[in-house]
């Protein structure tokens, strides 16, 4: 069991806000469906090896170069706001008071 | 005119010279016009570019060295990118998102002379069950407009089950393409994990997630499929071409005799229908009476799948939908005024409840006092049901059983209860969870007059084995004569 304290904690490190009437459904829900979960603990694990990859495959790495994509229009028109080919964003640094 | 509805019959005429592929997609579009106001299929439709891509096709023409597909129309389900397409996995999120590249399977799709129709409604980011989560539109069930069509793929199955398009593209993370292949009466394959490339497919859980065809008849899935799969560099868990063998009609045709079937008392059980399992009961009547062998086996884990699956899948969605954060793409709130404004209030109005939901679900979970809680044990659990298949599949050539535990149910039903939603997936993500290959193939009408899908999962790579059985069971019934009246 979760607490409301918990679950609007959980919210704010997935960058989501919860209205008061969000928090009263998703508490419910979410300690309904962790309750669900819950029987899990039931089965035996033990030495069993986690599966995390769809193919058993490991991860792959690649060199982090960059790349032209020669997209560059097309991508800034999906940007919410963009001027001068650049992405806008409100002010992040508010200047300091000298 | 009236043309044929499936891609061999289209493929015959285009051939035969009886009508042009311009004329196919103009009855086409004319068909989508008749039914889809009542069927809400289709987000948006690529009529002007698809026209010039069928005129193409007819020029290129329909000899022996046509493309594979020269001319057949495929419609896509709206989570797969289409250059110049907006693509919005049904979500407010994307509502205006245009992509600036096509996902692999639709470069596929075109180099094979593909026509690419328009896209398809779906749950919000594939994460349901019934496509009440879009945020654009229900879509309706053609053999009962007050049903759901099953989901997340449901535009994909709805389009094919009421005849608009002969093929269509869906994503099936833990069932959704089998399900709305069961609830709409046609054929769908999950593919194993890695022989479809997943570049260009919005993420859902990427260990998880898989494109896949649907279609109304087996022999059309096998040959989509040959199109769709084979390696891609761009997506490091594609296999690669040493491993895969993509001649999926290899076996269409052959005898069933000595084949052995695996039926798991865990898909007898008396949480399904009692309808469906007789109707899966005299499918394995069906395939003895062929020669085949079917025998009671067990997968003891079945249980614990859709548990494993939720906390797998939400912490996989958690981690993938971080990237939706209103500055490069997507919704940006108007309201926004700082930088922890443009994430918190554009996820927060942009991304519907379920989606939500699975966020949070999965954000606890992957939290460092949950972790070996839920995420670490169900991965271990994910481990134990790969191992009953591997058991099972080791003695038998593949397993049988039902696709869902209901046929589809109406709509509202069971929108306001996740959990109940949740079971939907009940038969289907085992396979998800093993990554082997997967289809439902049609099984006849209840008593209602609704459809009911029998699933059939294979070996790892063995999809030609999965269609040989469906083919002949197909073959052996009038299932794919059965239209929904629209």
């Amino acid at each position: 069991m979760i607490s409301r304290d918990k679950v609007q904690h959980i919210a704010h490190l997935a960058k989501l806000h919860l209205t008061d009437a969000d928090l009263d459904h998703m508490e419910k829900e979410i300690n309904d469906t962790i309750e669900m979960f819950e029987a899990l603990q039931a089965v035996d694990t033990e030495g069993v090896e986690p599966t995390y990859y769809g193919n058993r495959k490991r991860n792959v790495m690649r060199d982090d170069k960059p790349i032209d994509s020669g997209k560059k229009e097309a991508l800034l028109a999906n940007a919410p706001d963009a001027q001068d080919g650049y992405i806008r964003v409100p002010v992040i640094l508010e200047k300091e008071d000298a | 005119m009236s043309y044929p509805t499936t891609i061999k019959g289209i493929q015959a005429g285009l051939k035969a010279g009886d009508f042009t592929a311009v004329e196919l997609l103009e009855g086409i579009y004319e068909r989508i016009a008749a039914v889809d106001g009542d069927v809400k299929a289709f987000l948006a439709l690529n009529k002007e570019e698809a026209l010039a891509e069928a005129k193409a096709a007819d020029e290129r023409g329909y000899g022996d060295d046509a493309p594979k597909l020269n001319g057949v129309p495929v419609g896509v389900k709206d989570n797969i990118l289409t250059k110049g397409l907006t693509t919005t996995a049904s979500s407010k999120m994307l509502e205006n998102f245009v992509p600036t590249y096509d996902a692999t399977v639709v470069c596929k799709l075109r180099e094979a002379g593909a026509i690419i129709v328009g896209k398809l409604n779906m749950d919000e980011f594939a994460m349901g069950a019934s496509s009440e989560t879009s945020y654009f539109q229900t879509t309706h069930n053609p053999w009962d407009l007050n049903r759901v069509p099953g989901g997340s793929s449901s535009g994909s199955g709805a389009a094919v089950g009421s005849r608009q398009v002969p093929a269509t593209l869906g994503s099936d993370t833990g069932g959704s393409i089998r399900n709305p292949a069961a609830f709409n009466g046609v054929v769908g394959m999950k593919p194993t994990y890695g022989a479809v490339s997943r570049l260009g497919a919005i993420a859902m859980a990427s260990s998880l997630d898989q494109i896949g065809p649907l279609t109304i008849t087996v022999e059309d899935n096998a040959l989509l499929l040959e199109v769709l799969a084979g390696h891609d560099p761009m997506d490091s868990t594609s296999f690669t071409d040493d491993v895969l063998d993509t001649n999926y009609s290899a076996k269409l045709g052959q005898s069933l005799a000595g084949l052995k079937i695996a039926y798991p008392v865990e898909y007898k059980s008396d949480v399904i229908d009692p309808e469906i399992r007789a109707a899966i009961d005299q499918a394995a009547q069906y395939f003895e009476a062929q020669g085949a062998i079917v025998e009671e086996v067990s997968l003891p884990n079945t249980e614990h799948g859709v548990n494993a699956y939720y906390v797998i899948m939400a912490a996989e969605s958690s981690v993938n939908l971080q990237r939706f954060d209103g500055i490069r793409y997507g919704y940006r709130s108007p309201n926004a005024k700082d930088l922890d404004d443009i994430y918190v209030m554009s996820r927060s109005e942009g991304f519907g409840d379920e989606v939500k939901r699975r966020i949070m679900l999965g954000t606890y979970s992957l939290s460092s006092e949950s972790y070996d809680l839920y995420y670490k044990k169900a991965a271990q659990v994910r481990t134990l049901i790969r191992e009953d298949f591997e058991k099972v599949l080791a003695d038998y050539d593949l397993i049988m059983g039902p696709t869902t535990t209901t046929v589809a149910f109406e709509i509202g039903e069971r929108s306001e209860d996740p959990i109940e939603m949740y079971m939907a997936d009940l038969l289907t993500v085992p396979a998800n969870l093993a990554g082997n290959p997967a289809m439902s193939i049609p099984a006849g009408l209840n008593s209602e007059g609704m459809p009911i899908g029998m699933q059939l999962i294979g070996r790892s790579l063995d999809e030609a084995t999965l269609y040989q059985v469906a083919d002949n069971f197909e073959k052996g019934h009038d299932f794919v004569d059965q239209a929904p009246n629209l």
